[in-house]
């Protein structure tokens, strides 16, 4: 039987091999929390957020 | 977990017109029957109630032609229905199932079914909803029969690799990571033309360290001053000084090449100032004019004209108090000045005030109009390319012909110098249906600031106005066409004389150094989206090494649970089932591996796929161990066997029938044993007796019957049979089991006994059915009185319900000696009555 740490599904398990808040966990995150169709634009949000976060460490530079 | 009641079956395969029940009391029931019986029928039964479908007829059949018809008993009557009901006991209590056959496999096509739970039309899914579990295709039911055993050995490597991901239930993951891989696909476009400029004025060879920009985003002082220094270093390079701000730089630089390039082609021709939309707000304009042809309208032109003379004279005393009629001051005339004269005459002073002020208010509206039409009206020249401006002597003069144009861009321009002719012609013409109606425009109010007399028609005048306003819109539109054709032209122009004369990337330059902001916004845009390229090639590389690692855990924990029974059925055996797994670098491959040792320990094994070698015997029992991991990874709650284990295997027989049952009993499946060995029942049903196995046996005495199930558990003589074993064992349990066996049994000698009597009495429709619900209490009395062999009959069965009684109970049961007695009484009452 699995014991309350055992991830229940797959996604879940999969974060266990990732690192935390590396993009590749946040898009998983991402996944996992849409359904269906907003699936897509649940994960393509993280890309545009993190296209906007680079584009900002750059603005900070004068 | 599910199980299963009982099975109710009609005119399925080998079974016929008679409903056929098999109850399941236990969670083990062993059926037994000779080869050809009906056995794998029954198997396929609950396989089609499962799945609507029987597997045999995908895997074993070359054509599937072949199973034409073969569902429906080919000796039942067309009227009657062809089903399989089974009732099934889950968390939602007893719910009964039935799949009706509507119509048969035919020639290429599958057979047809309707599916109802609790009498009512059911769908798949309510299946599943109830705890059914369909595995993955194509043996999707937890039914084994001798043709799905070596399926996953025969399937190609990408069939067993897809079967077994869907098995474990990682598809899910593959289906993940294809968005993830989508996403790049996603990113936008570098948007930025200054960015893609700056690659082009960086091939300027004074200007090469503008290369370095692209690599790393600069700070804005940085950015600044390498393109003055790339400048600088042009305009060196040309013999010219250059200094000032990085804009002044870069408007020196355009004027040096616009010096050059009119050497070749004077593209300046095709300048231009923008045509605003014109919409200007003249309704204010309008009233005024309105209400000055009102005022003008009260005073005529005579009293207009007389108006000075009245002001005049209304300021003299005799005029101004005037109580009686006096002479006229100008004409002399006696008494002609009445007071109410006087009063007329300052009438027409008061009105002619008032004309007066609206007059000078359209006088300026007039000019505001004139001047707003005037303005538009220069803008719309402007607006025009100068070349058009040029009249021909002028174009020739300065070299811009038509011909050079074509002549500089070649034949490969030829198409779009021809489109942009044609929309430089459409674009001419609307200039003229525009400018005509604004120059007369222009002429009119022009006109009416030099005699306001000539206004008399404000409709007419508006109409114009907004005319005018529409028709400029139009221009706009058209300009707004018009412009894409032109710069492709003039781009292509430019490129070329450019290159003739070595100015290529110079304009890029210009552009980029006058907005550096906008560039240093394309440089972090670009940098921005090739961090994140890289990023997400990264974190697919992750998600790869994640899903890889998520895999292996569970093809890891299918792979223990299929080495569990392997080692249960063939323990001790130096070959051994060593492993299911993915093969390292082809995800699309799954192994089984096979240990070979030389030890009994099973030490040092060199590992080899288990298809090369493995025997046939060890090929079956790897079928077996992985069909039964499989259920207990899905907990599927019950399973079918129909006889797993070879006939030609005895010796891991044992094995099966002690060991593998035991464990799926512990583990709280449910396990419908088929077998045609005799042995394998009687040791089964000795084994299991504690755990009251259900029996059956199944005959096949008239193919037109069809098969028949006979409830061995009902036997009374078999009743009679397990509790002469059950009484010889030492644990109180078994007694307890043993005093609801001999009960049940002597409720079952009463019916028996009754049954006899009337049918000796002539009763042939009596059966023991008949005699369902009445217990052993309502029983005796009525079979007291048919004991008449001998007088102590009747108290010894009346001693025996009596005994037998607190059998039922949990908390008290027989002596053994008690139980023995009734067994003893039994036994005499079956051989003295029946």
């Amino acid at each position: 039987m699995p014991d309350e740490s055992t991830p229940e599904n797959n996604v879940d398990r999969l974060l266990t091999h990732l690192k935390p808040e590396s993009l590749a966990a946040r898009i998983v995150v991402a996944y996992a929390g849409a359904a269906g169709e907003g699936r897509k634009t649940a994960i393509e949000k993280i890309v545009r957020d993190r296209l906007a976060e680079i584009a900002g460490d750059y603005d900070k530079d004068p | 977990m599910i199980k299963i009641r009982n099975v109710k079956i009609q005119g399925f395969r080998a079974f016929g017109k008679v409903e056929q029940t098999l109850d399941f009391n236990s969670l083990i029931a062993c059926v037994w029957g000779p080869n050809s019986q009906g056995k794998t029928s029954l198997a396929e039964a609950i396989e089609f109630l499962i799945t609507g479908q029987i597997v045999r007829r995908e895997l074993m059949s070359s054509t599937q032609d072949e199973f034409t018809d073969a569902l429906r008993n080919v000796h039942m009557p067309k009227n009657l229905p062809v089903y399989v009901e089974v009732t099934l006991i889950g968390t939602a209590g007893p719910r009964v199932v039935r799949r009706s056959l509507t119509t048969d496999y035919g020639k290429k096509q599958d057979c047809q079914t309707v599916l109802q739970l609790d009498g009512n039309p059911a769908t798949e899914t309510d299946l599943t909803v109830l705890g059914i579990v369909l595995s993955q295709p194509p043996l999707r039911a937890s039914v084994l029969a001798q043709h799905t055993l070596g399926y996953l050995f025969s399937a190609k490597p990408q069939e067993r690799a897809s079967y077994f991901k869907a098995l474990l239930e990682v598809a899910d993951l593959d289906t993940l990571r294809t968005s993830v891989a989508g996403l790049e696909q996603t990113l936008p476009f570098i948007e930025s033309p200054l960015f893609l400029k700056l690659a082009i004025a960086a091939e300027i060879p004074a200007a090469a360290n503008l290369k370095a920009l692209s690599v790393k985003v600069p700070a804005r002082a940085v950015l600044d001053k390498a393109l003055s220094a790339a400048i600088t270093a042009v305009m060196k390079a040309e013999g010219q000084a250059v200094s000032g701000t990085l804009a002044e730089q870069a408007d020196a630089l355009a004027l040096y090449l616009a010096g050059k390039r009119t050497e070749t082609f004077p593209v300046n021709g095709f300048d231009k100032k923008a045509f605003p939309v014109w919409s200007p707000a003249i309704g204010e304009q309008l009233a005024s004019l309105t209400h000055f042809l009102t005022e003008r309208g009260k005073v005529d032109q005579q009293t207009r004209q007389l108006a000075a003379l009245f002001v005049e004279a209304l300021t003299l005393p005799s005029v101004a108090g005037i109580a009686d009629p006096i002479d006229c001051p100008l004409c002399a005339a006696q008494a002609a000045l009445t007071p109410e004269r006087v009063a007329l005459i300052r009438e027409h002073v008061a009105d002619n005030a008032s004309f007066s002020d609206s007059e000078k208010a359209a006088t300026k509206a007039v000019q505001q109009l004139h001047d707003v039409v005037r303005a538009a009206q220069k803008q719309l020249f402007s607006a025009l390319p100068q070349f058009m401006v040029y009249t021909s002597a002028e174009r020739r003069q300065r070299g811009f012909r038509i011909n050079r144009i074509y002549s500089l861009l070649g034949d490969a321009h030829a198409a779009s110098i021809g489109v942009w002719l044609k929309e430089l012609k459409h674009l001419v013409r609307i200039y003229k249906t525009v400018s005509r109606p604004a120059g007369q425009l222009v002429a009119e109010l022009s006109a009416m600031q030099d005699d306001l007399e000539k206004l008399d028609d404000i409709a007419a005048l508006a109409d114009r106005c907004h005319e005018a306003i529409r028709l400029s819109g139009q221009f706009h539109q058209a300009m707004t066409s018009y412009l894409p054709f032109e710069s492709t032209v003039v781009d292509a122009l430019n490129a070329v004389i450019d290159a003739q004369s070595q100015t290529k990337g110079w304009q890029e330059l210009i552009d980029i150094a006058k907005d550096p902001a906008g560039l240093r916004s394309g440089l972090v845009e670009a940098a921005a989206l090739a961090q994140v390229r890289k990023d997400l090639t990264q974190a697919l590389r992750q998600i790869d090494g994640g899903n890889e690692k998520v895999a292996e855990e569970k093809f890891t924990a299918l792979s223990d649970g299929v080495a569990t029974w392997w080692d249960l059925l063939r323990p001790d055996e130096p070959s051994f089932f060593s492993a299911l797994r993915p093969r390292a670098g082809a995800r699309r491959t799954i192994d089984f591996k096979a240990g070979l040792s030389a030890h009994e320990d099973r030490s040092n094994p060199s590992l080899r796929d288990v298809i090369a070698v493995f025997s046939q015997s060890q090929l079956h029992c790897l079928g077996l161990a992985l069909f039964l991991a499989r259920a207990v990874h899905e907990k599927t709650g019950f399973i079918v066997l129909d006889d797993p284990i070879l006939s030609s295997d005895e010796g891991y027989r044992t094995h099966f029938n002690t060991a593998v049952l035991e464990k799926l009993l512990d583990d709280g499946m449910q396990v419908i044993l088929l077998t045609q060995d005799q042995k394998t029942c009687k040791d089964v049903t000795e084994l299991y007796l504690h755990r009251q196995i259900d029996t059956f046996q199944i005959n096949l005495d008239s193919p037109a019957d069809g098969t028949t199930v006979i409830n061995k558990a009902d036997d009374l003589a078999a009743m009679i049979d397990r509790a002469s074993v059950l009484v010889r064992g030492g644990h109180p349990d078994l007694h307890r089991q043993c005093g609801e066996g001999l009960r049940n049994a002597a409720e079952r000698l009463c019916k028996e006994i009754l049954v006899k009597s009337q049918r000796a009495k002539g009763n042939k429709t009596v059966t023991i059915s008949s005699y369902d619900h009445k217990v052993l209490g309502e029983l005796g009395p009525m079979v007291e009185p048919l004991l008449t062999s001998d007088p102590s009959h009747p108290g010894k069965l009346r001693v025996m319900a009596s005994n037998l009684n607190p059998a039922k109970h949990d908390d008290a049961f027989p002596a053994v000696d008690t139980l023995k007695v009734a067994l003893g009484n039994l036994k005499m009452f079956k051989k003295t009555y029946l």
